[in-house]
């Protein structure tokens, strides 16, 4: 046995002896409880006790307890070979779909910034550019969001272009 | 006789309503014109009220708006701007939490005064929402 799996051992045999005794003094307990009152000095009465099946069904429940919880611990602590790579898979998951919303962010600023730039050539703004834009800008990344618009607004502010509509410039 | 009563009680009740209406509509009211200020170096401030800019001579370019709203990532967003008499129109990109509430506060009838900076980020940002100020006509 290696010196890791020792005390590992150790507190599986704990554990089962814990809940042998807690299954033993249960069975007495219930015994008490549920045997009839018996008459002074009257002999006792026949009949099966129940005790024994009661504490033999509740010693089945706790070792089955101890097991799933030894088996828990065991998934919990030293992950193994197979839990590795369904990480891994899980991880490889997450970056791919990070990989894609990164480059669709990247896609919507190249757009709206062409929308701009077509924009501030043409010395005005209008409705279908702030539509083109407006369809662009939740996709970016709150930075590129706020490149594009450091690209237009001081276009506007300076008087190089001019909305050629009342409505939402974005 | 009877009939110059009538008359009478009829003028004097016409005089009662006008004065209860000349009382009603007493009050300051102020109509704000849009304005813009440019720097040279491309800073520059700007104002205009809802109402009056909504209400101003037929033919007038003049509007004023805030807008606000919450992005996918849960980060508040927004703008104002204004659009004058001349022509001009100046507009400033809201950043941060409390430029955000006070662009929220604007209502219908607000007054509204921003300036920007060279990045066209609003520095400065005044929302009033006054009795005096000029409600929209439809």
């Amino acid at each position: 046995m290696s010196d890791a799996a020792r005390p590992r051992r150790w507190r599986w045999i704990g554990g089962v002896g814990v809940v042998a005794v807690g299954a033993f003094a249960l069975g007495h307990l219930h015994a008490g409880s549920d045997a009839a009152p018996a008459a002074k000095g009257a002999p006792p009465a026949p009949g099966p006790r129940l005790a024994p099946a009661i504490a033999s069904a509740e010693l089945k429940a706790a070792i089955a307890e101890a097991v799933r919880d030894e088996l828990r611990g065991a998934r919990v602590a030293p992950r193994g070979p197979e839990a590795e790579t369904e990480a891994e898979a899980e991880a490889e998951t997450e970056t791919e779909a990070e990989a894609e919303a990164v480059d669709r962010a990247a896609a919507a600023a190249a757009r709206g910034h062409a929308v701009v730039d077509a924009a501030r050539q043409a010395g005005r703004w209008t409705r279908d550019d702030a539509a083109a834009l407006r369809a662009v800008l939740p996709a970016m990344t709150e930075r590129q969001r706020q490149a594009v618009l450091d690209a237009l607004l001081p276009a506007f502010n300076r008087g190089e272009l001019k909305p050629d509509y009342v409505g939402p410039t974005f | 006789m009877k009939r110059t009563n009538k008359l009478v009680a009829a003028a004097a009740v016409l005089t009662a309503l006008t004065a209860v209406g000349t009382t009603v509509h007493a009050g300051t009211k102020i109509t704000f014109g849009t304005s813009i200020y440019r720097n040279p170096a491309g800073d520059g401030y700007a104002e205009g009220a809802m109402g009056s800019a909504r209400n101003s001579y037929a033919g007038s370019p003049e509007y004023v708006w805030c807008y606000t709203g919450v992005n996918f990532a849960g980060a508040p967003m927004g703008a104002c701007a204004v659009y004058d008499a001349n022509g001009q129109f100046a507009i400033c990109n809201g950043t941060g939490y409390y430029q955000f509430l006070a662009m929220a506060s604007a209502g219908p009838d607000s007054y509204i005064q921003f300036w920007w900076d060279t990045t066209g980020k609003c520095t400065y940002i005044t929302v009033a929402n006054a009795s005096y100020n000029e409600p929209k006509l439809p």
